[in-house]
């Protein structure tokens, strides 16, 4: 036996890679190439829904989670209505685009689904084939392939879904009662900056002493950081105290220095007019009534520090013997007019400090104002001793006394009339029923929904009042928010109207 | 004008039907010869078919001889037997050159072709060559050509070689090379015969003399043969299982399973993606289809990679061997790599199931 000289295959080259020539690139047996490939087709579109829904499902229940979280969180902590949330309904579409790109991504070719199904009916690569090249006479080989079940545990993330459409509802529908509430200070800012300011104001006129100032604004800035709203009218009512205070402060200051301008105002009037007057008066009746200004400076100067200041020594010595001369009544009216300026400027900072009414101001310049020309007159007309010291008397305001100064003889002058609710010193008692209860009552819970307002004879259902009986004065469950307290402020100023 | 479009086209079923005949007429022969073994007959035509060596590995007595003798016989080429031993030259197997006198008087180095010129080669106990004579063939089994003082000699078309080695009585031998080991497209293991079988042996043959095979094939058909399988047809999603099969014989691999992780050192080369390919056309081919399927890769793939994968000492040690590991890997990789989430497959129907 020899050695067989065996020659490749014939047409060597289109034998090896299997090619045969075709004219003008058209497929021969186009019809047979569709047989097995509509199973494809068929096969991928349900693949494509399963995949589809699936990855739909699971974006949708990420998202309605998220969702869900997102409107109790916004419900509870900033008070967002729910008609508001519901534009979360747009995260739904964008959940279902996103999942149907996801699993439309995930789907197999056709390539490796016909792969895939060539596997499964054992079908020898024939339909793997039919997707490449003209199959031809084995056509008939793959007519009926059959289709595998497409299985997909669809259980667990349907009950995901279900769980967190459940989570979501309870979200919306969730009374605000239910609704677990973060609590937050009062917003006391502005009140606080309010005080604040008022109190440097008059940390500043000298009318609260610096240490007791530091204290106070020590106070405040606690209040105003370390403010919750468990006990909203205990603290304002501290705030409150603290501005009637100042207010109270200031409205004695107030009063001091528009005193202290008429007082000033009658000086300085009397100083210019006895500039005037002095050739129309005798020696002794000058003597006197210098003595008298005198005595009134010395009383002003007591009073005003900053007429203290302005006027020297030998001025006041000069004063008080009653022997001035022309330029020191000159200097002396000039000092008093300063004094009364400054006692001005004192009261227009507590007006613009919002500490006292501006009315108080127009009382300031009216203060001190006289009749120059009458008072020269008078003057030069006084007859005798008497008839100056009248005159002088006169030059010495209206009536010193009052209920907290002067003596008990000082004459008083009623210039004003008195309106009854400036004179209202009686204590006004609140209703029991409203200060006590939110006194003594203590804080059930924080919500955000409406106050309920219970009714008489209601029974307190749970908690530590369970046994209460309301209605009958005691306790209430009474539930103060922070956006009350306008309305707590309103209740306890009503008794100074 | 007319275009003129190389289209692929598939072999009709006659052309198949006239090759399946003669694959046919071979393997009943070879079943006449050697009762029992209809798989590894399957087999070893299988590799023939693919133009690849195989390497037959089984005790003494179960018939590979007999078998690569017969095969010899009805496929009617040369076959030449060389019983490999320790003291074999490399000369004694590719040849040698002699001085000879000539017809003139000249005397001249005339060559002398060894054993190795032949279209199939038995090298029986391979493994107990040295490894100088066993990489003799190294050229012979990859290029199909010897070269001895910088001249090359093809050797006759086709030549295979059909290595037997015994897994007992080690000593003494040289295992074979992993290079070596490469070149063989299939690795068979010839293994004991039932009971039955034994019987029709003792009663059918004298001495155990196995029939002379009266069909065999003329060079035309043999040539044929060959021809229907180069225009088997590979789809390319069954290429891509291939190539992800022997990927994932790599540790590390994205594929790669426990066992490979676990046990295997190296993988398979890329040589045996080609092997595992022409030996799938091969297999088609003896099914009788014109194309290849993922069934023929999983028939034929761990005939290609179980010499191919070096398994490291815990895999001795948990005697786990390259067949499982092979097995694992065709049961794990999804075949069309479809890639569905895990909560999403495709099953066959009761109809299937049944069928």
């Amino acid at each position: 036996m020899g050695v067989l000289p065996l020659s490749p295959p014939h047409a060597p080259e289109a034998g090896r890679t299997g090619l045969r020539p075709i004219a003008g690139g058209v497929f021969a047996g186009q019809e047979s190439r569709g047989t097995g490939l509509r199973t494809v087709r068929r096969l991928r579109l349900r693949l494509a829904g399963i995949l589809v829904l699936r990855a739909c499902l699971r974006f949708l229940f990420a998202w309605i989670m998220v969702w869900a979280g997102v409107v109790v969180a916004l419900r509870a902590v900033l008070l967002v209505e729910r008609g508001v949330l519901l534009w979360g309904l747009l995260g739904v579409a964008v959940a279902i685009v996103a999942g149907a790109f996801q699993g439309l991504r995930r789907l197999p070719s056709a390539a490796v689904l016909r792969a895939s199904l060539d596997g499964h009916g054992a079908l020898g690569g024939l339909l793997m084939t039919a997707g490449d090249l003209d199959i031809g006479a084995w056509s008939p080989r793959i007519e009926r392939v059959p289709i595998p079940r497409l299985q997909w545990r669809s259980r667990r993330p349907w009950l995901l879904l279900a769980s967190s459409v459940l989570f979501l509802g309870a979200a919306f529908l969730l009374p605000d009662r239910y609704l677990p509430v973060v609590e937050r200070g009062l917003q006391l800012g502005s009140e606080v900056q309010k005080l604040s300011e008022q109190l440097q104001v008059l940390t500043q006129e000298q009318i609260v002493p610096p240490d007791k100032a530091e204290v106070l604004e020590r106070d405040l800035q606690r209040a105003s950081q370390e403010a919750l709203a468990r006990d909203p009218a205990k603290l304002l009512e501290s705030i409150d105290h603290l501005e009637q205070s100042f207010g109270k402060a200031a409205a004695e200051a107030a009063e001091k220095a528009i005193q202290q301008a008429e007082f000033s105002g009658g000086a300085q009037a009397l100083a210019e007019a006895l500039q005037k007057a002095q050739s129309q008066m005798d020696a002794q009746q000058l003597s006197e009534a210098m003595k008298a200004l005198g005595q009134m400076v010395d009383q002003a100067a007591a009073e005003s520090r900053s007429l203290a200041e302005g006027l020297s020594e030998e001025l006041l010595a000069a004063c008080r013997q009653g022997n001035l001369s022309e330029a020191q009544l000159r200097e002396l009216s000039e000092a008093l007019r300063h004094c009364q300026a400054c006692e001005r400027g004192k009261l227009a900072r507590l007006v613009e400090a919002r500490l006292v009414d501006v009315a108080e101001l127009g009382r300031c310049d009216q203060a001190g104002q006289s009749d120059q020309a009458a008072l020269i007159d008078a003057l030069g007309e006084c007859k005798d001793s008497q008839q100056l010291a009248e005159l002088l008397h006169a030059c010495q305001g209206p009536g010193r006394g009052g209920i907290s100064r002067g003596r008990g003889d000082a004459a008083m002058t009623w210039s004003q009339g008195v309106e009854a609710e400036d004179a209202a010193f009686k204590e006004k008692v609140l209703p029991p029923g409203a200060v006590a209860s939110l006194k003594e009552s203590r804080l059930a819970g924080i919500s955000t929904a409406d106050p309920r307002r219970e009714q008489p004879g209601d029974g307190s259902s749970g908690g530590v009042l369970g046994t209460a009986q309301a209605g009958g004065g005691e306790a209430r469950t009474q539930t103060i928010l922070p956006e009350h307290g306008q309305t707590v402020r309103r209740y306890f100023e009503r008794g100074h109207k | 004008m007319t275009t003129q479009t190389l289209q692929p086209s598939l072999l009709s079923p006659e052309e198949l039907a006239a090759a399946g005949e003669l694959a046919k007429r071979i393997l009943s022969q070879l079943d006449r010869v050697l009762l029992g073994r209809s798989e590894l007959h399957r087999m070893v035509l299988a590799g023939i078919l693919s133009r690849g060596h195989i390497l037959l590995e089984g005790l003494p007595g179960v018939g590979k001889t007999a078998m690569i003798k017969a095969l010899g016989q009805i496929l009617n080429v040369q076959f030449r037997r060389v019983q490999f031993t320790p003291d074999l030259m490399p000369s004694d197997i590719l040849g040698t050159h002699m001085l000879r006198d000539t017809a003139g008087g000249v005397r001249e180095m005339t060559f002398h072709h060894g054993p190795v010129f032949t279209n199939i080669l038995l090298a029986d106990e391979i493994n107990r060559a040295s490894p100088k004579t066993q990489s003799a063939l190294l050229e012979a089994m990859q290029e199909r050509s010897v070269t001895l003082l910088g001249h090359t000699r093809m050797l006759p078309e086709p030549f295979f070689v059909l290595a037997s080695q015994n897994p007992i009585e080690l000593e003494g031998t040289y295992p074979l090379p992993e290079a070596q080991l490469d070149r063989f497209l299939f690795k068979l293991n010839v293994s004991d015969v039932s009971v039955d079988v034994l019987e029709d042996i003792i009663s059918t043959r004298r001495r155990g003399e196995p029939p002379v095979p009266d069909q065999p094939l003329s060079a035309e058909e043999l040539s044929r043969l060959f021809g229907v399988m180069e225009r088997m047809y590979l789809p390319r999603a069954v290429a891509r299982y291939i190539s992800r099969l022997v990927a994932a014989s790599h540790p590390g691999s994205a594929e790669a399973t426990a066992e490979v992780s676990g046990y295997v050192s190296y993988g398979a080369s890329p040589r045996a993606a080609i092997a595992m390919a022409e030996a799938a056309r091969a297999y088609a081919l003896l099914a009788g289809r014109p194309s290849v399927g993922f069934e023929d890769v999983r028939a034929v793939a761990a005939a290609v990679m179980n010499h191919r994968l070096i398994l490291n000492y815990k895999a001795r040690l948990d005697q786990v061997n390259e067949v499982a590991i092979v097995q694992g890997l065709l049961d794990a990789l999804d075949e069309a790599g479809l890639n569905l989430p895990a909560d999403v497959q495709l099953a066959r129907t009761e109809k299937e199931n049944r069928a």
